[in-house]
């Protein structure tokens, strides 16, 4: 089978001046003798019918690979998605900085996980975007935005927001107020690797995220060299956003610095058929033309990585990342108030930082992480008061602290075989006020998580993992979170695998829920999930077509859902009160090959989704029984074509979803409707070569087709718009 | 390679039909609804959810028993807009006051077409008509109750009652109840105080202290004022008073008598009066998360000397939201907005609290009017 992966693997060995070992029609782990890290230093091997498999690490963040004496580690290849090495490879159009790391094969892979990657290639058209608009056209993800640079939340899977974990190089970056994450605020260029784990795969990276997590990885290599790479995007509705990275150091010491600052006015004009003045003559309605009035927003940054390599075993890293946002929150639709009524505007100013130490033996792995975020977020709400001046009607402050540590042990008694055991401790110290009301509250919350994890590799066709979680939040005992799973090659080849897992998890309310005031419910329930898949992946090795294909299906039912629910008078307070069965499938399917000098990427996702409330009809009514969350579309999906010849690229991307129900009963009338969606973009792309660097140049469109839709109810949309994107490396 | 190239073409072609677009012409290429209703009705404002522009008009014909649910958006094509809080009918018109959307929409009562807007408020409430030339409109936020020419449908003027206090007890205006030559008009939010403006100066010329957040006023036929105070809630900083029921006499502007609810977690509101205007109505519950015995609809003659203990209609599971007196039958309109997020159910007694009838109106029904 594997001749061209054996090629590959001996070239990453053979970069790392390494002898690997293979056992015989296998791929096999790639090692070292020395004990150092393990890492390509030339980005160009030609991987072009690989499959990288170790999607092992739950951190994708920086890749060793261990040194084990002469133990050969025998590992089976699992064809899964391609990590972005492989792409990274394809890719004629890779500028002269690698766009990304190589993910040294390693150790067994968890058993039944599953991990949906972002291709390197998405990673490098879609690089000056949010990770909301990645996200919603390129993952089976679905995603919530209010519009154009505005709250834009992910859901997997049928369940809620609140229900998906991100992860930035292994520290959660929710709010532990919402417990959410607003995905528009988080550039996709501040990253080099996204994975996503769906479902009961979540389990590995942490307890609590019932619908899945997503990790975002900031990655180093050791390259001595100097990079410069300068992106900067020019686009409709007076946005510029730009981005600077500068890497350098040596074979023990790195550093990378990230910076960018966005900002758009998103001032798109609209013909707004949600209000209507009567023609006096003909009684006709004339629609007014506005503008998309305070929406504009502003991000900005400033990434830092540093990492040393030290006494051969030790590899020590450091992240911090800063940044502002303030942005406007636009009025609805439907407005037709005094144009300079209220304005309301929020800025957040957050400092996050991680600190991690590695230990790397001959089988085992130590690690110690610590990770502060700190977050400032302030929300006002002002009314222009008499035609003199703006008070605020709502000026809440909230300040987050949470701190996040971790001591980590992965042991390798024998080749078959992974030990791990992990303690974390996590503080989270919220005070929120609203210097109006005065409403507020001022809480803190310990959290102590237990883990111990066994991997096993029965055959070379089977294996298994168990994992086990415990936590305790404050003096609250959450039961045990159990997760079991298991690959298994179908055949000799292993091109044909099934993997299967199940698992229960339990979500913790989040400070908000416990203590919002007015309305925080302190004796709230953790939300508790039942779950467990089954999927089939075919990856065969046929020789010059790459592709990949998957089917999971996957069951999860949850109990003691957390709903806020308003009140008379306005005040909202949340319960226990829904009980959602949520299953379905997801298929995948990419497919790369070459013409001449024409490469092809086709890729397409899909999902089905059945969300529904099976709560309890006296409080939901009998109508509401049955029916679908609201806004988990039942079909989603999403293709992507990609061509490249001769430096040009063409890329088309559609992201598509059935209709989304805003009501409990799925009863929406015409006025409500958020029909089917479906949105087009086409992407167009040259490459410059220098003889130091490149430049490239690529034109966005945007709603291709110029269509007038909604996605959220009062909502505004873009019509027809462009952005130039011109990245310049050295 | 051909069947490659096969493959790519009909993956293209598969893409190309998917793209196919989005029909945003069809919320508004619908055929209109044609009615013509010169009967009597009940009308069933849905405030809708807040941020979601989803606010909606319910038709009810007690004599057909006929329904008709987004009488508005489907008469006109057009949404009413965001929170809907409250509607008044003057003459052949009704205006329906669109709370977080600014504006008040003008609607024929006969045929229910739209016919035209005031525009240009901050947070509007209710709307109180002096003349056929002026109009007060109460607003949350604003400090200042508008002046409107309902003939020219223009903002003509502002009535200042900005006390600039920095951020509890500010003013803010709710309901209206016309007294003379004088308007009262409840500070509800975070407040305790009944304004009082004569109409003749536009002016705030005095106030009456009564507890905590003053939400419902009603006048009854010895032209005493009622004010229903829910006291807040617990945990606020602003501090909370045990909820209350207060008469004031409108002419020396005095509180004549206090009574207090005897449980800190109640939030007593929507106080109502039947038509003989001797009989006082009230939904008693709580703010969500807390539950109170005996929450539902408490009936009180303006003679008691105490708060009744038993209610007239026990709330049972539900919630009810919203409270309207048919002033010319007497009969009760009660509002469930079950989870909030689907449509809610009105169910509606005669005056002597025997269910009569129950239908499904939009999406949070929060006020009735009654042509």
């Amino acid at each position: 089978m594997a001749n061209s992966q054996i090629d590959i693997k001996y070239q990453m060995c053979r970069h790392s001046q390494n002898r690997g070992k293979w056992l015989a029609g296998r791929l096999l782990h790639c090692f070292r003798n020395d004990g150092c890290l393990h890492y390509s230093e030339n980005p160009r091997i030609s991987m072009s019918k690989t499959h990288v498999l170790n999607l092992f690490s739950r951190k994708l963040e920086f890749i060793w690979s261990l040194s084990f004496g002469n133990w050969n580690f025998r590992l089976i290849l699992f064809l899964v998605l391609l990590s972005p090495l492989t792409f990274a490879q394809m890719l004629p159009d890779t500028l002269a900085i690698p766009e990304v790391e190589i993910h040294s094969a390693k150790k067994l892979k968890t058993a039944g996980l599953q991990t949906e990657q972002i291709d390197s290639l998405v990673m490098m058209r879609e690089a000056d975007v949010s990770l909301s608009d990645l996200l919603s056209a390129h993952s089976t993800v679905f995603i919530k935005s209010e519009g154009r640079g505005a709250l834009a939340t992910a859901s997997f899977r049928g369940t809620d927001a609140s229900h998906t974990a991100v992860y930035w190089n292994g520290i959660s970056l929710a709010s532990p107020m919402l417990g959410q994450v607003d995905f528009s605020q988080i550039p996709v260029y501040l990253m080099d690797g996204i994975s996503l784990h769906p479902g009961t795969s979540s389990l590995v990276d942490g307890s609590g995220s019932l619908g899945g997590s997503i990790l975002l990885n900031t990655h180093l290599n050791w390259k001595k060299q100097l990079g410069i790479k300068v992106m900067s995007a020019y686009g409709s509705y007076q946005t510029f956003n730009h981005y600077l990275k500068i890497s350098a150091g040596t074979a023990h010491f790195q550093f990378s610095t990230r910076a960018y600052v966005n900002r758009s006015e998103n001032n798109f004009p609209f013909y707004n058929k949600n209000i209507a003045d009567i023609d006096p003559v003909t009684g006709a309605y004339i629609y007014p033309r506005q503008l998309n009035k305070y929406a504009d927003y502003q991000l900005s940054g400033i990434m830092q990585s540093l990492a040393f390599r030290f006494q051969k075993h030790y590899l020590l890293q450091l992240h911090y990342w800063f940044q502002y946002s303030s942005r406007s929150l636009p009025r609805l639709n439907t407005y037709e108030g005094d144009d300079y009524a209220n304005r309301t505007r929020q800025h957040s100013l957050t400092h996050r930082a991680v600190l991690r130490l590695s230990r790397f033996g001959a089988k085992s792995r130590l690690e110690w992480k610590a990770g502060l975020v700190a977050g400032n977020m302030d929300y006002r709400v002002q009314n222009l008061i008499l035609g003199k001046d703006y008070y605020n009607a709502v000026n809440a402050a909230s300040k987050t602290l949470s701190s996040y540590n971790k001591l980590s042990y992965e042991y390798h008694p024998g080749e078959h075989t992974l030990l791990k055991a992990a303690y974390d401790f996590n503080f989270y110290h919220v005070n929120t006020l609203d210097s109006v009301t005065q409403n507020g509250y001022d809480r803190f919350r310990r959290n102590h998580r237990l883990l111990a994890s066994w991997q096993q590799q029965f055959s070379p066709r089977f294996s298994t993992s168990v994992i086990l979680r415990k936590e305790w939040v404050n003096q609250f005992s959450i039961p045990f979170i159990p997760y079991l799973g298991f690959d298994w090659g179908l055949d000799k080849k292993n091109q044909w695998l099934l993997h299967g897992n199940m698992a229960r998890n339990y979500h913790y309310p989040d400070l908000n829920d416990l203590y919002w005031q007015p309305g925080g419910n302190p004796d709230l329930e953790p939300e508790e999930g039942l779950a467990s898949e089954l999927g089939i992946r075919f990856s065969p090795n046929w020789k010059k077509i790459d592709f990949q294909t998957g089917l999971t299906a996957f069951y999860q039912d949850i109990r003691n859902w957390i709903l806020w629910m308003p009140s008379p008078m306005g005040y909202w307070s949340p319960e226990n009160i829904r009980h959602v069965m949520a299953r379905g499938f997801e298929a995948t399917a990419r497919l790369h090959f070459q013409i001449k000098n024409i490469s092809v990427l086709l890729k397409a996702g899909y999902t089905f989704t059945k969300s529904q409330n099976y709560g309890s009809a006296d409080k939901w009514g009998v109508d509401a029984i049955g029916k679908q969350i609201p806004y988990v579309p039942v079909h989603s999906a999403n293709f992507m074509a990609d061509i490249r010849w001769k430096g040009f690229s063409l890329s088309w991307v559609n992201d598509d979803y059935s209709e989304r129900f805003t009501t409990s009963t799925n009863e929406n009338s015409l006025r409500d409707r958020l029909y089917p969606y479906f949105m087009n973009q086409l992407y167009v792309g040259k490459k410059f070569k220098f003889r130091q660097g490149g430049l490239r140049a690529q034109l966005k469109i945007y709603n291709l087709f110029n269509e007038d839709y909604r996605s959220v109810l009062g909502r505004p949309m873009p019509g027809r718009n462009y952005l130039l994107v011109l990245t310049f490396a050295l | 390679m051909r069947k490659l190239k096969i493959h790519i073409l009909l993956m293209l072609a598969f893409m190309v039909t998917l793209s196919s677009c989005m029909n945003d012409d069809a919320l508004r290429d619908f055929h209109r609804l044609v009615v013509r209703h010169d009967e009597k009705a009940v009308f069933v404002v849905n405030e809708g959810n807040f941020m979601y522009g989803n606010a909606s008009l319910t038709f009810y014909d007690p004599h057909s028993e006929e329904v008709l649910n987004d009488i508005f958006y489907n008469t006109n094509a057009l949404p009413l807009g965001d929170v809907a809080c409250s509607m008044q009918i003057r003459d052949s018109l009704a205006y329906i006051v669109i709370n977080n959307s600014g504006k008040i929409y003008i609607m024929n009562m006969n045929n229910f077409r739209y016919v035209g807007k005031i525009t240009g408020f901050t947070s509007p409430r209710h709307i109180l008509f002096l003349s056929k030339t002026k109009a007060y409109v109460s607003d949350l936020y604003a400090r200042a109750i508008s002046i409107v020419n309902p003939e020219t449908r223009q903002i003509t003027g502002k009535i200042d009652i900005d006390n600039h206090s920095p951020n509890f007890n500010r003013h803010s205006s709710e309901q209206m109840i016309r007294f003379g030559n004088f308007i009262f008009t409840n500070s509800w939010s975070y407040d305790n105080k009944v304004l009082i403006i004569d109409s003749r100066t536009d002016r705030l010329v005095d106030s009456i202290t009564v507890t905590k957040q003053p939400n419902s006023m009603v006048l009854d036929k010895n032209g005493k004022l009622w004010v229903m105070s829910d006291g807040g809630f617990q945990g606020s900083l602003y501090g909370q008073e045990m909820a209350a029921l207060t008469r004031i006499d409108p002419i020396s502007r005095k509180v004549e008598q206090v009574y207090p609810f005897a449980d800190s977690l109640a939030s007593p509101n929507s106080l109502a009066i039947n038509p003989g205007h001797d009989s006082l109505y009230f939904l008693y519950n709580s703010w969500a998360g807390s539950k109170i015995s005996d929450a539902g609809l408490y009936k009180m003659a303006i003679t008691d000397i105490q708060l009744p203990v038993e209610p007239l209609i026990k709330q049972n599971n539900r919630l009810f939201y919203a409270l309207g007196i048919d002033s010319s039958s007497g009969n009760i309109y009660l509002s469930d907005a079950k989870d909030f997020v689907q449509g809610g159910e009105v169910l509606f007694y005669s005056p002597g609290a025997v269910l009569i009838d129950h239908f499904k109106a939009g999406i949070i029904p929060t006020a009735f009017c009654f042509k």
